[in-house]
């Protein structure tokens, strides 16, 4: 169960961070289709403004391109675990079967893979996929804030393509890179 | 004959000098604030001034009734959002932002080197346009600390002829605009 935790706070920071990231002249995108009320957000941004302005903003949530991560329940130790998967060969990591999802996580031909596929609530079905590469990014400093900007540097090297899919009975959400 | 003469060059200056006050404002910049208030008040105010004489004007005001000084957190921001400027700049045409819902839409684009912002939202509408360079010329060369109001005029100089803002509320419609 604590497995499973982690890999959701894992896939839950790489929505928050990930949707913030970009670099260099690709375009960071962002389709949400909500069900219940029809609306639908699209977001079409070059990756050096999303850094603009993430480093422009001063919240208590964002500040200095530093996110500060929610997580309840569980205390992560971050560096460690992403240290590991780094370090980690190809193979499936986490496989969490249970009443209430399937959660698997695997690393594949230097690509990270997380799968959560929700059986109640939403019926959240959520794809994540990036290069290993970005681990070595992902810093969570002592206060537990996530480091967005080493996120952007190395974004600049991910490969065009779906970042983050979600499809549940509430909304579809796509995150990608072109 | 002389006097004459004399009197023939001095209608003419003065013609001329008469000729220059009307058709110069035809190749000045206006800016025309037009503002209209709902009933029962009904109010309408339509004032076309010439950009020239705002910026005239604003050297007559007295330094400490237009100045303020910024927090220095304001100072802090100033590279990250040229940085969005420059962003912005080298952005291609493109829409960043198209958001649409039951309760109206709303979408932010940049359209020939201006950003363009439209929110048909059922409360109200609102057309804004933010010429992206000049906004970024005038704000790399501010200090980030005072308020300099002739910047304002800075930006309305250098900003395209046509519809700067509009609003359109149950409350008043508002118009900005550059002839």
């Amino acid at each position: 169960m604590k497995a499973r935790s982690v890999v959701l706070a894992v896939a839950a920071s790489l929505v928050a961070s990930l949707a913030l990231c970009a670099s260099g002249t690709r375009w960071l995108n962002v389709h949400v289709q909500e069900r219940a009320e029809g609306t639908e957000v699209s977001l079409h941004v070059p990756f050096n403004l999303v850094l603009a302005v993430v480093e422009a903003v001063r919240s208590d949530e964002l500040s200095g391109g530093r996110l500060r991560l929610h997580v309840e329940g569980c205390e992560i130790d971050w560096p460690r675990i992403l240290r590991e998967l780094d370090a980690a060969p190809d193979g499936q990591y986490v496989t969490v079967k249970d009443g209430e999802a399937d959660v698997s996580m695997s690393k594949q031909a230097g690509m990270v893979r997380i799968d959560v596929d929700e059986r109640g609530g939403e019926h959240a079905k959520v794809k994540v996929r990036f290069p290993e590469s970005l681990l070595a990014a992902f810093r969570v400093e002592d206060d537990g804030r996530l480091d967005i900007r080493a996120l952007l540097v190395e974004l600049e090297s991910v490969p065009v393509g779906d970042l983050i899919t979600v499809a549940s009975d509430e909304a579809d959400v796509r995150v990608w890179v072109e | 004959m002389r006097e004459r003469g004399f009197a023939s060059a001095g209608t003419t200056v003065v013609l001329a000098a008469i000729a220059a006050i009307l058709v110069a404002p035809l190749f000045m910049n206006w800016i025309v604030v037009d503002v209209r208030t709902a009933p029962p008040d009904n109010v309408r105010i339509k004032l076309p001034v010439p950009l020239a004489v705002v910026r005239t004007a604003l050297w007559f005001v007295p330094a400490d009734e237009v100045d303020a000084t910024l927090p220095a957190e304001v100072a802090a921001q100033r590279e990250s959002v040229l940085a969005a400027f420059r962003a912005l700049e080298s952005s291609p045409d493109t829409v960043f932002l198209s958001v649409r819902s039951r309760e109206g839409t709303v979408r932010l684009a940049k359209e020939r080197g201006r950003l363009v912002l439209d929110v048909d939202h059922e409360e109200a509408r609102v057309h804004a346009v933010l010429p992206i360079e000049a906004a970024h010329r005038i704000l790399a060369r501010w200090d980030w600390r005072d308020i300099d109001p002739q910047m304002a005029v800075d930006f309305l100089a250098a900003a395209e002829r046509g519809q700067l803002l509009s609003v359109d509320s149950e409350e008043a419609t508002v118009r900005i605009a550059k002839w």
